[in-house]
């Protein structure tokens, strides 16, 4: 039986001489929706857009209409997609955001539809098949059609450098005293495009909170190591370099390897190149996500939970996160009893205010990398929550 | 009468997910349009969500980049779905077929199974006009990864009134 059935039409109209009308439907067990807009016909961009909602999931999801506007201006360009997800997807709707997305591609075909037409007067004998194979030609149109053609602007990344003077309060102290408190999951900016707190400021609410030492785990970067001492050095506060790493099985978190990695790697061949560096390995937020989307209903068991073949590879696995729910942590840390492996635990902060919330707390003092990852190793710490 | 040389381009996409067996969903996605006609399917091992077999088939597409992408879905065998899809299908397929309609049709087909899951869990509540909106306010308290995704979970939305969700508490995905 199906329990599931969505269908998506879009179509697209020349209404105009410089314009294309495109008209899109998605609609599906949830969701029913309707778009219409209206893109030019030479750079491709959003001039208009108007929408209409038929089926929806709360009573508040109307409230995306009024956000549609968003778009407006928008091209048809290289990071189309990424910026409707980001930007209509995320103050409007994401179905809304698909849609688009389709009606936007669908605009592109068109005036390659358009442009097959203006070449086949010339040519009778075109096939758009042909058309289609001889870049050289469609090129030489496009780029006449759309010499202004503009690229969506992504913000000019900052150079990292910590260099504003800080006031630092005095430490609170925390309740266990007795254990060295590190933050071991801690993004910055601009290091991490998806942080918005500055490293300097991680360590002020680092101290505020009464946490000994962090760990930066920016997306796959690594801190100069004269950056770190630095740090180290201005706030006299124990910082250390990480990395979290991207796998086709999840996010890992790495501790005491330096090689800076770009894109995907395989999760045998980032196991392979950290225990060659004597490194360590934390599958990060396991199943962040994974409740919300179905996981729950499905009766997870821990059991079958375990099967994720990041655990194979990993020497820990991160049983709090911050940014994961309870029910989320609550299952990562029985399935590393399950396993008999480790559990570490980080803020994964991103925004002010939340360093700290979840450390890593070691049975002795963290002064060098060595010794962070010695206890590691050795599993010589718990973990704890102050969210 | 209209005139039809105003119209200049068409598609439909279709996705349909059902039981293949008591331990697998299969998700189908069908693409056809001026340019392609193409057919996608996964399958899905439950309750793990892990894609234990893909079959495509290209009928008709006139860029032969598909030819390519079809070769190569192989390598998203025993792939997960969960958050972060996009960014690990790129990481798992060579550059030059990563936007292609093939890649597309298979994450479609993936937000399905989401979106199939979704559909289970909305029929054991009853029809929205009857729901109390505490309902959605506990699920934005539970998880507050939800607060500021979209329209109906922002700020102004009953949804999240009454809600101590600082915005700084509110980490990214």
């Amino acid at each position: 039986m199906i329990t599931y059935l969505r269908n998506k039409i879009v179509s697209v109209d020349r209404l105009t001489q410089d314009e294309l009308t495109v008209y899109g439907t998605l609609d599906d067990d949830l969701y029913g929706i309707q778009l219409e807009s209206i893109f030019s016909l030479d750079t491709l961009q959003i001039k208009k857009i108007s929408g209409k909602w038929h089926r929806f999931t709360t009573p508040e999801c109307p409230r995306a209409l009024a956000n549609l506007n968003v778009v407006i201006g928008v091209k048809v360009a290289p990071g189309f997609r990424h910026h409707i997800q980001k930007t209509l997807g995320r103050s409007g709707c994401r179905h809304f955001a698909n849609l688009l997305i389709e009606m936007g591609h669908a605009a592109k075909n068109a005036k390659r539809v358009i442009q097959f037409e203006t070449e086949k007067q010339s040519q009778p004998d075109l096939t758009l098949e042909h058309f289609y194979a001889n870049p050289q030609k469609e090129n030489a149109i496009i780029s006449e059609t759309t010499s202004q053609s503009i690229s969506i602007h992504e913000p000019k990344k900052q150079s990292i450098s910590e260099n504003e003077d800080h006031q630092v309060d005095v430490p609170v102290s925390r309740k266990d005293s007795k254990y060295f408190c590190m933050d071991l999951h801690v993004h910055s900016t601009p290091a991490s495009a998806c942080s918005t707190v500055r490293v300097s400021q991680h360590i002020i609410d680092a101290k505020k909170m009464g946490i000994q030492g962090i760990v930066l785990t920016d997306h796959n970067y690594i801190w100069p190591e004269e950056q770190i001492q630095e740090l180290k050095t201005r706030y006299e506060f124990p910082v250390f370099c990480g990395n979290e790493i991207t796998t086709e099985h999840g996010d890992v978190l790495v501790y005491g390897f330096k090689k800076n990695l770009k894109g995907l790697i395989s999760i045998q061949d980032l196991r392979k190149q950290v225990i060659d560096q004597g490194g360590f390995m934390a599958a990060a937020h396991p199943f962040r996500g994974f409740l919300l989307i179905g996981g729950n209903q499905l009766s997870l068991s821990v059991k079958q939970a375990s099967r994720k073949r990041i655990f194979e590879y990993v020497d820990a696995i991160e049983i709090g996160n911050g940014q994961c729910t309870d029910a989320e942590n609550q299952l990562a840390f029985k399935v590393a009893q399950y396993l008999g492996l480790k559990g570490i635990a980080g803020s994964d902060s991103h925004e002010q205010g939340t360093v700290g919330h979840f450390t890593t707390d070691f049975f002795e003092q963290i002064k060098t990398e060595s010794d962070l990852l010695e206890q590691l190793h050795a599993g010589t710490f718990e973990t704890s929550s102050q969210r | 009468m209209t005139n039809p040389s105003r119209f200049k381009f068409s598609r439909n996409r279709n996705t349909t997910v059902k039981n293949h067996d008591s331990h697998t969903l299969s998700a189908c996605q069908t693409l056809i349009d001026t340019f392609y006609q193409m057919h996608l399917t996964i399958f899905v091992s439950v309750p793990e969500l892990e894609i234990v077999d893909i079959k495509a088939h290209v009928d008709y597409s006139i860029d032969p980049v598909e030819n390519k992408a079809i070769k190569e879905l192989s390598r998203l065998k025993n792939f997960r779905i969960g958050p972060g899809l996009r960014k690990v299908i790129k990481g798992l397929v060579s550059e030059d077929i990563a936007d292609s309609q093939l890649i597309f049709m298979f994450e479609e087909a993936c937000q399905g199974i989401i979106l199939n899951l979704t559909r289970e869990m909305a029929t054991q509540l009853p029809d929205h006009q009857d729901i109390d909106v505490q309902v959605f306010r506990d699920m934005v308290k539970t998880n507050t990864r939800l607060y500021n995704r979209c329209a109906a979970y922002s700020k102004g939305s009953t949804l999240v009134e009454g809600l101590d969700l600082k915005q700084e508490e509110i980490g990214n995905q």
